[in-house]
Protein backbone atom coordinates (compact mmCIF):
# COMPACT_ATOMS: atom_id res chain seq x y z
CA UNK A 1 0.00 0.00 0.00
CA UNK A 2 2.71 2.35 0.98
CA UNK A 3 4.45 1.90 -2.49
CA UNK A 4 1.35 2.51 -4.52
CA UNK A 5 1.13 5.76 -3.13
CA UNK A 6 4.31 6.54 -4.80
CA UNK A 7 3.34 4.39 -7.81
CA UNK A 8 0.31 6.27 -7.75
CA UNK A 9 1.64 9.84 -7.56
CA UNK A 10 5.07 8.88 -9.08
CA UNK A 11 6.68 12.49 -10.08
CA UNK A 12 3.92 14.56 -10.45
CA UNK A 13 4.13 17.71 -8.40
CA UNK A 14 1.72 20.55 -7.82
CA UNK A 15 4.44 23.47 -9.22
CA UNK A 16 4.02 24.86 -12.80
CA UNK A 17 5.63 27.70 -14.16
CA UNK A 18 4.43 30.22 -16.61
CA UNK A 19 4.37 29.35 -20.55
CA UNK A 20 7.79 29.44 -22.03
CA UNK A 21 9.20 30.13 -18.83
CA UNK A 22 12.42 28.31 -19.07
CA UNK A 23 13.12 29.89 -23.21
CA UNK A 24 13.29 33.28 -21.20
CA UNK A 25 15.32 32.29 -17.82
CA UNK A 26 17.96 30.90 -19.90
CA UNK A 27 18.46 34.06 -21.68
CA UNK A 28 18.04 35.94 -18.37
CA UNK A 29 20.21 33.83 -16.57
CA UNK A 30 23.04 34.64 -19.65
CA UNK A 31 22.41 38.24 -19.68
CA UNK A 32 23.02 38.89 -15.71
CA UNK A 33 26.12 36.41 -15.68
CA UNK A 34 27.76 38.49 -18.66
CA UNK A 35 27.56 41.39 -15.99
CA UNK A 36 29.14 39.46 -13.64
CA UNK A 37 33.18 40.02 -12.84
CA UNK A 38 34.22 36.54 -12.58
CA UNK A 39 37.13 34.81 -11.13
CA UNK A 40 37.59 32.48 -13.59
CA UNK A 41 41.17 31.72 -14.87
CA UNK A 42 40.99 29.41 -17.98
CA UNK A 43 43.82 26.85 -17.62
CA UNK A 44 44.66 28.17 -21.10
CA UNK A 45 45.70 30.91 -20.38
CA UNK A 46 47.73 29.89 -17.30
CA UNK A 47 50.08 27.33 -19.46
CA UNK A 48 50.63 31.11 -21.47
CA UNK A 49 51.83 32.38 -17.76
CA UNK A 50 54.04 29.46 -17.10
CA UNK A 51 55.11 29.13 -20.53
CA UNK A 52 56.43 33.04 -20.28
CA UNK A 53 57.86 32.02 -17.07
CA UNK A 54 59.70 29.62 -18.16
CA UNK A 55 61.32 31.54 -21.00
CA UNK A 56 62.47 34.57 -18.31
CA UNK A 57 63.51 31.31 -15.97
CA UNK A 58 65.89 29.98 -18.84
CA UNK A 59 67.37 33.20 -20.02
CA UNK A 60 68.40 34.13 -16.51
CA UNK A 61 70.38 31.23 -16.14
CA UNK A 62 71.60 30.83 -19.60
CA UNK A 63 72.63 35.10 -18.56
CA UNK A 64 74.34 33.69 -15.41
CA UNK A 65 75.85 30.73 -16.61
CA UNK A 66 77.35 33.17 -19.21
CA UNK A 67 78.64 35.47 -17.14
CA UNK A 68 80.00 33.22 -15.13
CA UNK A 69 82.29 31.50 -17.88
CA UNK A 70 84.14 34.66 -19.05
CA UNK A 71 87.50 35.04 -18.22
CA UNK A 72 88.05 37.02 -15.14
CA UNK A 73 88.85 40.62 -15.50
CA UNK A 74 92.39 41.80 -16.44
CA UNK A 75 93.55 43.97 -13.85
CA UNK A 76 96.32 45.97 -15.66
CA UNK A 77 93.35 46.60 -18.68
CA UNK A 78 90.52 46.71 -16.23
CA UNK A 79 91.39 48.62 -13.00
CA UNK A 80 89.47 48.28 -10.88
CA UNK A 81 89.86 51.61 -8.84
CA UNK A 82 92.06 54.58 -9.71
CA UNK A 83 95.34 53.90 -7.57
CA UNK A 84 97.44 52.34 -10.23
CA UNK A 85 96.84 54.80 -12.80
CA UNK A 86 97.91 57.07 -10.73
CA UNK A 87 101.05 55.17 -9.52
CA UNK A 88 101.24 54.70 -13.35
CA UNK A 89 101.37 58.13 -13.95
CA UNK A 90 103.74 59.35 -11.44
CA UNK A 91 106.37 56.86 -11.23
CA UNK A 92 106.92 55.81 -14.89
CA UNK A 93 105.39 59.11 -16.70
CA UNK A 94 109.43 59.73 -17.21
CA UNK A 95 110.41 56.49 -18.69
CA UNK A 96 107.62 56.94 -20.70
CA UNK A 97 108.49 60.31 -22.14
CA UNK A 98 112.28 59.47 -22.67
CA UNK A 99 110.93 56.57 -24.62
CA UNK A 100 108.99 58.41 -26.65
CA UNK A 101 111.39 61.26 -27.47
CA UNK A 102 113.18 58.92 -28.93
CA UNK A 103 111.00 57.07 -30.88
CA UNK A 104 109.73 60.12 -32.48
CA UNK A 105 112.81 61.93 -33.17
CA UNK A 106 114.90 58.87 -33.59
CA UNK A 107 118.39 61.07 -32.41
CA UNK A 108 119.73 58.60 -30.53
CA UNK A 109 118.76 55.46 -32.58
CA UNK A 110 122.03 54.23 -34.18
CA UNK A 111 120.55 52.66 -38.09
CA UNK B 1 46.03 16.90 -9.18
CA UNK B 2 42.19 17.83 -9.89
CA UNK B 3 44.06 21.27 -10.66
CA UNK B 4 45.64 20.20 -13.95
CA UNK B 5 42.25 18.75 -15.14
CA UNK B 6 41.17 20.79 -18.31
CA UNK B 7 38.77 23.46 -17.11
CA UNK B 8 36.91 24.59 -20.53
CA UNK B 9 33.03 24.69 -19.41
CA UNK B 10 31.77 28.29 -19.16
CA UNK B 11 29.11 29.70 -17.15
CA UNK B 12 26.53 29.95 -20.04
CA UNK B 13 26.85 25.95 -20.56
CA UNK B 14 26.67 25.37 -16.90
CA UNK B 15 23.31 27.22 -17.68
CA UNK B 16 21.89 25.26 -20.26
CA UNK B 17 23.04 22.24 -19.36
CA UNK B 18 21.23 22.28 -15.75
CA UNK B 19 19.39 25.48 -15.23
CA UNK B 20 16.07 23.74 -15.66
CA UNK B 21 16.99 20.75 -13.21
CA UNK B 22 18.13 23.29 -10.70
CA UNK B 23 15.44 25.15 -11.00
CA UNK B 24 12.71 22.45 -10.12
CA UNK B 25 15.63 21.42 -7.31
CA UNK B 26 15.28 24.99 -5.64
CA UNK B 27 11.63 25.26 -6.45
CA UNK B 28 11.21 21.98 -4.42
CA UNK B 29 13.05 23.61 -1.52
CA UNK B 30 11.64 27.18 -1.36
CA UNK B 31 7.93 26.24 -2.85
CA UNK B 32 7.43 29.58 -4.44
CA UNK B 33 7.74 30.37 -8.14
CA UNK B 34 9.44 33.89 -7.35
CA UNK B 35 11.33 33.04 -4.49
CA UNK B 36 12.78 29.68 -7.23
CA UNK B 37 13.82 32.51 -9.64
CA UNK B 38 15.65 34.73 -7.38
CA UNK B 39 17.21 31.89 -5.96
CA UNK B 40 18.43 30.16 -9.15
CA UNK B 41 19.86 33.72 -10.26
CA UNK B 42 21.60 34.21 -7.23
CA UNK B 43 22.93 30.28 -7.49
CA UNK B 44 24.72 31.12 -11.26
CA UNK B 45 26.18 33.88 -9.97
CA UNK B 46 27.67 32.20 -6.96
CA UNK B 47 28.61 29.43 -9.83
CA UNK B 48 29.92 32.12 -12.08
CA UNK B 49 32.44 33.61 -9.56
CA UNK B 50 33.71 30.20 -8.05
CA UNK B 51 33.83 28.00 -11.65
CA UNK B 52 37.77 28.34 -10.83
CA UNK B 53 36.89 25.74 -7.95
CA UNK B 54 34.74 23.13 -10.18
CA UNK B 55 38.21 21.92 -11.50
CA UNK B 56 38.61 20.87 -7.96
CA UNK B 57 35.02 18.93 -7.49
CA UNK B 58 34.99 15.42 -8.12
CA UNK B 59 31.43 15.80 -10.44
CA UNK B 60 30.03 18.81 -11.99
CA UNK B 61 26.34 18.09 -11.08
CA UNK B 62 27.22 17.30 -7.16
CA UNK B 63 29.39 20.72 -7.38
CA UNK B 64 26.19 22.77 -9.10
CA UNK B 65 23.58 21.23 -7.06
CA UNK B 66 25.89 21.70 -3.37
CA UNK B 67 25.52 25.17 -4.51
CA UNK B 68 22.05 25.67 -5.42
CA UNK B 69 21.40 24.12 -2.37
CA UNK B 70 23.33 26.53 0.05
CA UNK B 71 21.66 29.14 -1.54
CA UNK B 72 17.92 27.92 -1.39
CA UNK B 73 18.41 26.84 2.50
CA UNK B 74 20.47 30.23 3.28
CA UNK B 75 17.09 31.55 1.29
CA UNK B 76 15.12 29.59 3.89
CA UNK B 77 16.77 30.34 6.88
CA UNK B 78 16.62 34.09 6.60
CA UNK B 79 13.10 34.18 5.76
CA UNK B 80 12.80 32.09 8.70
CA UNK B 81 14.25 34.47 10.37
CA UNK B 82 12.61 37.19 9.23
CA UNK B 83 9.21 35.20 10.33
CA UNK B 84 10.53 34.46 13.81
CA UNK B 85 10.11 30.59 13.07
CA UNK B 86 12.23 27.43 13.36
CA UNK B 87 14.20 25.96 10.63
CA UNK B 88 11.95 22.92 10.00
CA UNK B 89 8.18 24.54 10.39
CA UNK B 90 6.64 23.63 7.29
CA UNK B 91 3.51 26.13 7.99
CA UNK B 92 5.27 28.82 6.58
CA UNK B 93 6.21 26.69 3.05
CA UNK B 94 2.61 25.21 2.96
CA UNK B 95 0.58 28.36 2.78
CA UNK B 96 3.01 29.31 0.46
CA UNK B 97 2.20 26.20 -2.04
CA UNK B 98 -1.32 26.87 -1.12
CA UNK B 99 -1.08 30.85 -1.84
CA UNK B 100 1.70 30.52 -5.10
CA UNK B 101 0.10 31.59 -8.98
CA UNK B 102 2.07 28.57 -9.94
CA UNK B 103 0.40 26.11 -7.42
CA UNK B 104 -1.81 23.61 -9.22
CA UNK B 105 -4.30 22.35 -6.77
CA UNK B 106 -6.43 20.06 -9.28
CA UNK B 107 -5.01 16.71 -7.86
CA UNK B 108 -5.69 16.32 -4.31
CA UNK B 109 -3.18 13.79 -4.30
CA UNK B 110 0.04 15.19 -5.76
CA UNK B 111 -0.90 18.26 -3.43
CA UNK B 112 -1.14 15.92 -0.15
CA UNK B 113 2.27 14.08 -1.32
CA UNK B 114 3.70 17.58 -1.80
CA UNK B 115 2.24 18.66 1.16
CA UNK B 116 3.62 15.30 3.83
CA UNK B 117 7.39 15.72 1.39
CA UNK B 118 7.45 19.94 3.37
CA UNK B 119 6.30 18.88 6.72
CA UNK B 120 10.17 16.69 6.30
CA UNK B 121 13.04 18.26 8.36
CA UNK B 122 14.63 20.65 5.96
CA UNK B 123 17.96 18.21 5.39
CA UNK B 124 15.53 15.25 5.03
CA UNK B 125 13.45 16.81 2.52
CA UNK B 126 16.36 17.87 0.27
CA UNK B 127 18.04 14.29 0.17
CA UNK B 128 14.45 12.70 -1.09
CA UNK B 129 13.96 14.94 -3.16
CA UNK B 130 17.70 14.68 -4.75
CA UNK B 131 16.78 11.27 -4.75
CA UNK B 132 13.35 10.45 -5.72
CA UNK B 133 12.78 13.38 -8.14
CA UNK B 134 16.82 13.57 -9.55
CA UNK B 135 17.72 10.07 -8.94
CA UNK B 136 20.74 11.10 -7.87
CA UNK B 137 22.91 8.44 -6.65
CA UNK B 138 23.65 8.57 -2.97
CA UNK B 139 27.22 9.21 -3.20
CA UNK B 140 26.63 12.18 -4.97
CA UNK B 141 23.69 13.42 -2.74
CA UNK B 142 25.77 12.84 0.05
CA UNK B 143 28.62 15.25 -1.93
CA UNK B 144 25.65 17.58 -2.19
CA UNK B 145 24.35 17.52 1.28
CA UNK B 146 27.80 17.63 3.24
CA UNK B 147 26.66 14.41 4.78
CA UNK B 148 27.65 10.27 4.35
CA UNK B 149 26.25 8.05 1.88
CA UNK B 150 24.97 5.89 5.24
CA UNK B 151 23.43 8.76 6.28
CA UNK B 152 21.97 9.78 2.81
CA UNK B 153 20.70 6.26 2.75
CA UNK B 154 18.91 6.36 5.81
CA UNK B 155 17.17 9.62 5.77
CA UNK B 156 15.68 8.85 2.38
CA UNK B 157 14.04 5.81 3.81
CA UNK B 158 13.02 7.69 6.96
CA UNK B 159 11.54 10.04 5.08
CA UNK B 160 9.24 7.57 2.54
CA UNK B 161 8.17 6.05 5.45
CA UNK B 162 7.21 9.38 6.63
CA UNK B 163 5.51 10.76 3.72
CA UNK B 164 3.62 7.28 3.42
CA UNK B 165 2.30 7.89 6.53
CA UNK B 166 1.28 10.96 6.50
CA UNK B 167 -0.70 10.50 3.32
CA UNK B 168 -2.65 7.51 4.58
CA UNK B 169 -3.64 9.66 7.82
CA UNK B 170 -4.40 12.48 5.45
CA UNK B 171 -6.29 10.88 2.28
Amino acid sequence: MKQDIFTQVGKRTPFRTPEGFFEQQEQTLKQSIGHQPSAVRPLRRRWWYAAAASVVLIGGIYGITRLMMLPPADSALYPSDSAPIYSQTSSSSDDWSDFADADIFMDNMNW
Amino acid sequence: MNWLRPHSVTTEQLIERYHQSLYWHIRRIVVSHDDAQDVLQETYIQIHTHLDELRQADSERAWVYRIATNEALQWLRSKHAFLSLEDDDASPLINTLMADTYTDTGDALVLLMQEAILMLPTMQRTIFNLRYYDEMPYEEIASVTGSSVSSAKTNYHYAKEKISNYILAHQ
